[in-house]
């Protein structure tokens, strides 16, 4: 069974609170946070080297990523995957969602390998959009499911539960089919040293633009339909007024204000 | 002179630190308090190449060398000095056998050491000694096709735990009447070989150190470790570059842990109205933990990098033992005092360092035997 | 790359039509149709914009009037069986169909887990812009629909346009937007042929449904919201914060760090812009640090009061009363407290 699993390289969500708006330019300064796999996908390599070890196969990584992310990459070849492939490329830059799924079909297309199931994790720890599982599977017209767990594979269909907020609904869909995995849903195995060197002397396979045969206006900023604005830092700031005691009395104060507020107790 | 770690190395370090985070980080306080040894961990650290990191492939190893061995120790004892001691004396065991077995040997042993199913460990010390190596009372009797042997080791790692235990004893003396050592390897289980008492330990807890007592021990010639009477040899060698080593990883962990936790106190905790990190007291005490950090990294990758590339490097490990177990001691003391009333405190880990540190010393060779080791190097080499 | 696009566009798409997701569940229409109709209209008022609603699931006539009444001018139906569970072809190839139909400028959907997929699928389909998990949605001067995403966990807020393509398809989570009472309108009901649905063949197949066992109030909904932060420390500590609420007839809920440590089931549960909006009258934070997307989610709270030990904590910044102080310590002292004011027979001993 050949899987691919979409990766995303993303700053570390750790370390968001470092993140500063260069208040002349007014644009996001990223300088200092490291870059780490987006925690969902680890998830979704899981999930396809889990399906792997079942069912045979060929677990490949893709990732539309500026080539200094390289090495968390590498580090999703660690887990065990077979074969990785970035698609990197000038004009890749500045796409929204539309334009980013767009590319990763016709990087998929690139391949030339029939996948029979396309794994992603639900959403990135950065944008959080949760679009590209859903817009890369209408590209490739591929039936879809997001936020699934326990998957299974037989006789050519894969069935899946999907979390909605009232439950969880399963489905039985024909394969090839495209799936975002639930973060929780499988737990991302440790990487061996053995795997590390491994994936160190693989090489990476880089797909630009011309190997993808793209449409120029449907990559990048060109080809997407959003567009950014202003970055706002909100400000939230509120009086901050101290309460100050024993725990008691701090308690019995925020009584006193929840009352004032409008709160029966 | 490249002073940086290659990509794979920063992978690995990290794929290791994952490792940690997940499994030892969060028990490490635990082990420590109730002196257990997390034998349990062994199967999944042989699976993500942690003990067999040094061994060649064709052995069950990872085939790369020293240098990823002590990355893997340091990253270890970072939370659980205990752990790694219990790990890296399972690794002194591998390293004789890698270094001197026969090649039978190599291949019915090493895959399993690899694995993590089977535990080893080096046995040397005895009642009479530690230090004095050659002074043993443990004697080997070759009978016909077996050999006898009878005594007692004392302050051994891995002592309750060892599957394949390496065994020093007198086999022979010398034309000058000074005794002659051979390495056996023992298996768990034969008869008259046991453990005997276990030690508690005030520091290094999680690991399990403790006597072995040999009664008529028979074993087969073949449990010999490289040649009859060469034992001393090996065995000097193997603690000296694998043993000095470790210990030396095990106390860079522990520095680095000074430092991040010295830092991590120093920002959060207020005092006077402001992080005490505002207060040059502190700052000092911050820049001499991350000095010795600094120089007992150096001088630990340093050595192993010499082994690496073939050449001797015992003066080397013991300089970076002997640093690095005098200055983890140093900078936990000092971070203790940083944390005032907080540091001994069970629940933060400066009270461990220390423990774990000056515990440190008396392994592998004393601070005394250290300098003694460095003063015979350096009125060589610099003459 | 910032305002200049603006230039390159040829001509300002006037917004003339909005049209509105009515995602429904059990026969019970969800309240983001509500909350979007109501900012909908807010934002477009007096510019005779005409306000729609669309409508995939099985015929029910309930739901339609309600509908009908809800203040929008079009109704779009589109009944059949086949729309019951959501159906990942069949609801997306409905809506598509509704679209195409009612020709829309602007497309709202509320981002549930269906609304998401629906929105981003429809963005492929209709080869247009999606905009997903709005914070806020604003006219710009000159007529342009401003979309406000919330990027870097909240950290910062960002605009983005759909400036050329239509409709302009944006999800928002619900509670985000206020509900209002809206007047009804007169309305046009149109109804969309299932035909297309049965022309499917299908690759998806429902096999089942496991409910949700209905949990407490949701925290939405509460005019008391009581959260606990990664300095509760503890799942005990934590059940102190639920007693508390309970003893105020609130809801509670927590920060990631809280889900992280399994106080919380999910994500109904936690506060912040990944997870849920919530505007009550008092809100009360107990060892929360102040990250940016937690802030994010209560900025509209009445009044915010928080307790934590850190004097430094980030989340003093934009609270309305802070309280420095042992979060366990004063949970407890609030428990004990509360109890005491209920229990009028408890002899009381004056100090």
């Amino acid at each position: 069974m050949n899987i691919i699993v979409c990766v995303k390289p993303v700053p570390d969500p750790e370390k968001y609170h470092l993140l500063k708006i260069d208040t002349k330019t007014k644009r996001l300064i990223r300088e200092g946070i490291p870059t780490i796999l987006n925690p969902c996908d680890r998830t979704a390599v899981e999930a396809a080297l889990q399906l792997k070890e079942t069912h045979g196969g060929k677990v490949v990584i893709l990732s539309m990523a500026p080539l200094f992310s390289q090495d968390r990459i590498r580090e999703a070849l660690a887990m065990g995957a077979d074969e990785a492939y970035i698609a990197c490329d000038a004009l890749f830059a500045g796409a929204d969602t539309f334009s980013t799924s767009y590319t990763l079909m016709k990087a998929i297309e690139a391949l030339g390998v029939r996948f029979d199931l396309i794994l992603t994790g639900t959403e990135s720890a950065d944008g959080a959009t949760a679009n590209v599982p859903t817009q890369l599977a209408e590209w490739l017209s591929y039936p879809h499911a997001t936020g699934v767990s326990d998957i299974e594979v037989r006789d050519g269909y894969a069935t899946v539960r999907k979390k909605i907020e009232q439950g969880r609904i399963g489905y039985r869909i024909k394969l090839p089919v495209l799936l975002s995995v639930e973060k929780n849903a499988y737990r991302p195995r440790l990487i061996s040293a053995m795997n590390v060197i491994g994936a160190g002397k693989k090489t990476i396979g880089i797909l630009t633009a011309e190997t993808l045969g793209v449409d120029e206006c449907r990559v990048g900023l060109k080809g997407s339909p959003t567009r950014a604005g202003e970055l706002i830092q909100l400000d939230l700031r509120r009086a901050g007024r101290e309460i100050s005691g024993e725990p008691e009395e701090i308690a019995r104060r925020i009584v006193d204000i929840a009352k004032k507020s409008g709160v029966n107790c | 002179m490249d002073f940086n770690f290659t990509e794979d190395q920063v992978m690995l370090r990290k794929a290791f630190a994952d490792f940690v985070a997940q499994e030892v980080a969060p028990k490490a306080a635990e082990w420590d308090a109730s002196d257990t040894c997390p034998v349990e961990l062994f199967p999944m650290m042989g699976e993500l190449g942690i003990l067999g990191v040094f061994v060649p492939e064709t052995y069950g190893g990872v085939g790369l060398g020293h240098v990823e061995r002590l990355i893997a120790l340091e990253e270890i004892a970072r939370h659980s000095a205990g752990l790694a001691m219990f790990v890296f004396t399972h690794q002194l065991g591998m390293a004789a056998l890698l270094e001197n077995g026969t090649e039978d040997q190599k291949k019915r042993y090493l895959p399993l050491l690899c694995a993590g199913e089977k535990i080893s460990g080096l046995a040397t010390t005895e009642p009479t000694g530690g230090s004095d190596l050659l002074g043993a009372n443990t004697t080997a009797v070759l009978e016909e096709d077996h050999w006898v042997l009878n005594g007692r080791k004392c302050f051994i790692t891995n002592s309750h735990l060892a599957d394949l235990a390496m065994v020093t004893a007198k086999s022979g003396e010398d034309e000058k009447g000074r005794n002659l050592l051979t390495i056996y390897l023992i298996e768990k289980g034969t008869e008259g070989f046991g453990p005997g008492r276990k030690e508690h330990k005030m520091g290094l807890r999680g690991s399990v150190t403790g006597e072995l007592v040999l009664n008529n021990v028979r074993i087969p010639k073949e449990s010999v470790i490289g040649a009859v009477g060469k034992g001393y040899g090996i065995a000097a060698k193997t603690i000296g570059e694998v043993g000095r080593a470790s210990m030396a990883a095990i106390c860079v962990g522990i520095l680095r842990g000074c430092v991040e936790e010295s830092v991590k106190f120093a920002n959060e905790r207020i005092v006077y109205g402001k992080p005490i990190a505002k207060l040059q007291p502190i700052q000092f005490h911050i820049a001499e933990n991350r000095l010795d950090y600094e120089a007992g990294k150096l001088l630990l990758y340093r050595a192993a990098k010499t082994k690496d590339e073939g050449k001797s490097a015992v003066a080397e490990f013991s300089m970076a033992k002997h640093f690095g177990t005098e200055a983890a001691s140093r900078a936990a003391k000092r971070t203790i005092e940083l944390m005032g009333a907080y540091g001994v405190i069970d629940e933060y880990p400066a009270g461990r360092f220390l423990r774990d540190a000056l515990t440190s010393i008396s392994s592998g060779g004393t601070s005394e035997i250290q300098r003694l080791i460095i003063a015979g190097d350096t009125l060589k080499t610099f003459a | 790359m910032r305002q200049g696009f603006l230039k390159e566009r040829r001509w300002i798409v006037a917004i003339k039509k909005i049209l509105i997701y009515a995602e429904v569940f059990d026969g019970v229409l969800l309240p983001g149709y509500r909350e979007l109709l109501s900012k909908a209209k807010e934002i477009f008022q007096g510019r005779g914009a005409v306000f729609a609603a669309a409508y995939a699931g099985p015929r029910n006539a309930v739901i339609a009037e309600e509908l009908r009444q809800s203040g929008i001018h079009e109704l779009y139906v589109m009944n059949s069986p086949l729309l019951d569970l959501y159906h990942p072809e069949y609801h997306l190839t409905a809506l598509e169909m509704i679209v195409r139909e009612a020709d829309p400028d602007v497309l709202l959907i509320t981002a549930t887990r269906a609304g998401e997929e629906m929105s981003a699928a429809l963005g492929v389909r209709l080869k247009t812009g999606v905009t997903a998990h709005c914070a806020d949605l604003v006219l710009s001067g000159d007529g342009e629909l401003t979309q406000m995403v919330p990027a870097f966990g909240g950290k910062v807020v960002g605009e983005i346009f759909t400036p050329t393509t239509r409709p302009r398809i944006a999800s928002v989570k619900s509670g985000t937007f206020m509900a209002a009472d809206l007047d009804a309108e007169e309305c046009r009901e149109t109804e969309v042929s299932a035909a297309p649905l049965d022309a499917l063949n299908p690759s998806v197949e429902i096999v089942g449904f496991e409910k949700r066992a209905t949990k407490k109030m949701p925290i939405t909904a509460a005019d008391v919201v009581i959260c606990g932060g990664y300095g509760v420390a503890t799942r005990e500590n934590f059940r102190i914060l639920e007693e508390v609420a309970e003893q105020l007839s609130g809801a509670i809920g927590g920060t990631r760090p809280a889900l992280d440590a399994g106080w919380i089931e999910d994500e109904s549960g936690m506060i912040g812009t990944s997870g849920r909006t919530v505007r009550p009258k008092v809100y009360i934070g107990f060892g929360v640090s102040g990250a940016a997307h937690h802030v994010c989610g209560i900025k509209d709270a009445g009044t915010i009061i928080s307790v934590n030990q850190d004097p430094d904590a980030e989340i003093f910044e934009v609270s309305d009363y802070k309280a420095i102080g042992d979060a366990r310590a004063v949970a407890q002292a609030l428990r004990a407290h509360l109890a005491r004011s209920g229990d009028e027979t408890a002899p009381r001993i004056n100090p």
